[in-house]
């Protein structure tokens, strides 16, 4: 017993460093946020001072309409962003493997919108799709799907459904690069046997395609899928550069909310008490996600 | 698998070579547009061809200041990158080597703190931050990023440490060295690639960092992110600058990125998918 103490000891040691620096740098932030939910705090008025009011934050965001609105807004951009990425990512991913030339410069070149800065890459397309001086939007238009007579013929900022579409196409191009060459890596390291098998008896591509390949990228396609989705729960830069939450309350995605609340309002109180909210569905929602699918994994 | 005969095994490649070519055009009108002049940018319609200028590059940087923020970002960055690899590294080690059983589990804590808004850190940070007077420091902003950089950084290099062979420490802890002597002439050196990847992605993603930066930063260490957004005024948006910005902004990470392409699927995936 001594023995095996004095051997590890030294291993536990150097663990601790880094336990201590989350425990305050990250921890601690987290216990006063649960911890300061429970209070009535407005911090622009100190002289109000807080007061425990138990779950009384959760009561007042659980009633209030945007609370709702966001965490419609966010969902329904994680799933259409997510989805798109998802198979747009697998068809990518299928053309990069039977690549016959240029394949490490294409997936170089590939990756340059997942490097990038999000914020950047709203600024982009809020540019490119700009109603007046934007690149995007003057061919379409030429094609007559936006503008007088257009399929679209309000500006794209303008409306709640085709200002959230615009925030998907520039999610959709900074993460498929990302979905892609992770489904890419997954490709890769198939092993051929069942190949092999498939083909000696007769499988059609399609059959392969369905029951071999997909079955097992399982693995990577889970992980991709969790790190998109949360990612995608808690999207805030290329919503504040693109649209602001507008037009309206429209596009105001929950942590853009919590943002408004906290910073722009300083109800920190309330504020803290919505992230908490926000934080349990995005958890519930990936840990439903992870059983449901490493699930169909496991029995295919 | 079966392969197509003929031309029509290109397909896969031609089509591979367009759809990159898609995702590479908005990069490049962003390029060409950071060369315009104010009146090329807002001219329609869209012009592919003209003199370049890089009369936006050198407003951005010297009228308004963007060395300073270049200077933040920087100093933040590496910063963050020095605390993450550092408390990262030992952590990484010393869970590898003790016979270290949970690994799904482990993963599952860190995915779980992937999921973790940043703003439920950075606005308790921003009261405590106020309480301390460290708001608008360097410190509180390296100080954030480093919480993720280190759970990264232990995360991703204890796979590191696990593809160093065993053997070699074993002896010299045999012959008499320490566990420290171990971890520092041996298991460091050899996880050296490790450690230089996984130093990459933890300058990006301070680099690229937005929210954090947003609440806890005001004027005088104010990041790249946060600067540019403010080059949209209600005045008119001096999109031709926003664009120089831009390309100031992404051209590290996309040559970093370059660098450790060998390790990017493993980074990308945070060592779940090699």
């Amino acid at each position: 017993m001594v023995s095996v103490l004095r051997r590890r000891l030294p291993l536990l040691g150097f663990v601790v460093p880094a336990v201590l620096y989350l425990a305050v740098f990250m921890g601690y932030p987290l216990y006063y946020l649960v911890r300061h939910s429970l209070q009535r705090e407005n911090f622009a008025n100190p002289a109000e001072g807080s007061k425990f009011i138990g779950l009384g934050n959760y009561s007042t965001i659980l009633h209030s309409g945007i609370f709702w609105q966001s965490i419609t807004v966010t969902a329904v951009f994680a799933a259409c962003a997510v989805t798109i990425e998802l198979l747009l990512g697998l068809a990518v991913a299928l053309l990069l493997q039977k690549t016959l030339a240029g394949r490490r410069l294409l997936i170089a070149l590939f990756l340059i919108p997942s490097m990038m800065m999000p914020i950047a890459v709203g600024l982009m397309w809020r540019y490119m799709l700009d109603d007046g001086y934007g690149m995007v939007t003057y061919y379409l238009k030429l094609v007559h799907v936006l503008g007088p007579g257009g399929l679209i013929s309000h500006p794209l900022f303008a409306r709640p459904w085709t200002a959230l579409a615009a925030l998907v196409l520039a999610d959709v191009w900074e993460w498929t690069p990302f979905m892609a060459l992770i489904i890419l890596a997954g490709l890769e390291s198939l092993p051929v046997e069942p190949y092999e098998a498939a083909a000696v008896d007769g499988a059609s591509r399609w059959q392969e395609f369905w029951q071999i390949t997909l079955p097992l990228l399982n693995r990577a396609i889970v992980v991709a899928l969790l790190i998109r989705i949360a990612d995608a729960m808690r999207v805030l830069d290329i919503v504040f550069v693109m649209t602001g939450g507008g037009p309206g309350n429209s596009t105001m995605t929950a942590q853009l909310l919590s943002y408004n609340i906290g910073f722009g309002a300083f109800q920190t109180g309330l504020a803290f008490a919505q992230v908490i909210l926000v934080l349990t569905a995005t958890v519930v929602v990936c840990a439903l996600i992870f059983s449901r699918l490493s699930r169909e994994g496991a029995a295919a | 698998m079966r392969a197509r005969r003929g031309f029509g095994r290109w397909l896969p490649t031609i089509g591979a070579f367009v759809v990159v070519g898609i995702f590479l055009v908005p990069v490049l009108w962003t390029i060409e547009t950071s060369l315009k002049t104010r009146i090329a940018a807002w001219s329609m319609p869209p012009h592919w061809i003209f003199k370049p200028s890089l009369a936006n590059y050198h407003a951005v940087l010297f009228d308004h200041g963007f060395l300073l923020y270049l200077k933040n970002s920087m100093i933040i960055a590496v910063g963050a990158t020095a605390v993450s690899l550092t408390l990262g590294s030992l952590a990484a080690y010393g869970l590898e080597r003790n016979r270290f059983r949970g690994k799904q589990a482990l993963f599952f804590v860190f995915l779980f703190a992937y999921m973790i808004p940043e703003m439920a850190i950075a606005l308790p940070a921003y009261l405590l931050g106020v309480r301390f007077h460290a708001i608008d420091t360097y410190w509180v902003l390296i100080a954030m990023h480093a919480t993720f950089g280190t759970a990264f950084a232990t995360w991703m290099l204890r796979g590191f440490f696990a593809d160093v062979p065993k053997e070699v420490e074993e002896c010299a802890l045999a012959d008499g060295c320490t566990r420290w002597g171990a971890f520092f002439r041996i298991a460091l050196p050899l996880a050296a690639p490790g450690l230089v990847a996984t130093a990459v992605f933890c300058l990006i993603f301070s680099w690229n960092d937005f929210p954090y930066a947003l609440v806890l930063s005001t004027l005088r260490v104010e990041t790249l992110p946060v600067a540019v957004g403010q080059l949209k005024t209600p005045a008119g948006t001096a999109w031709g600058e926003i664009m120089a910005v831009t390309v100031i902004a992404f051209t590290p990470t996309v040559i970093f990125a370059f660098l450790v392409q060998k390790w990017l699927v493993r980074g990308l995936s945070f060592g779940a998918v090699k």
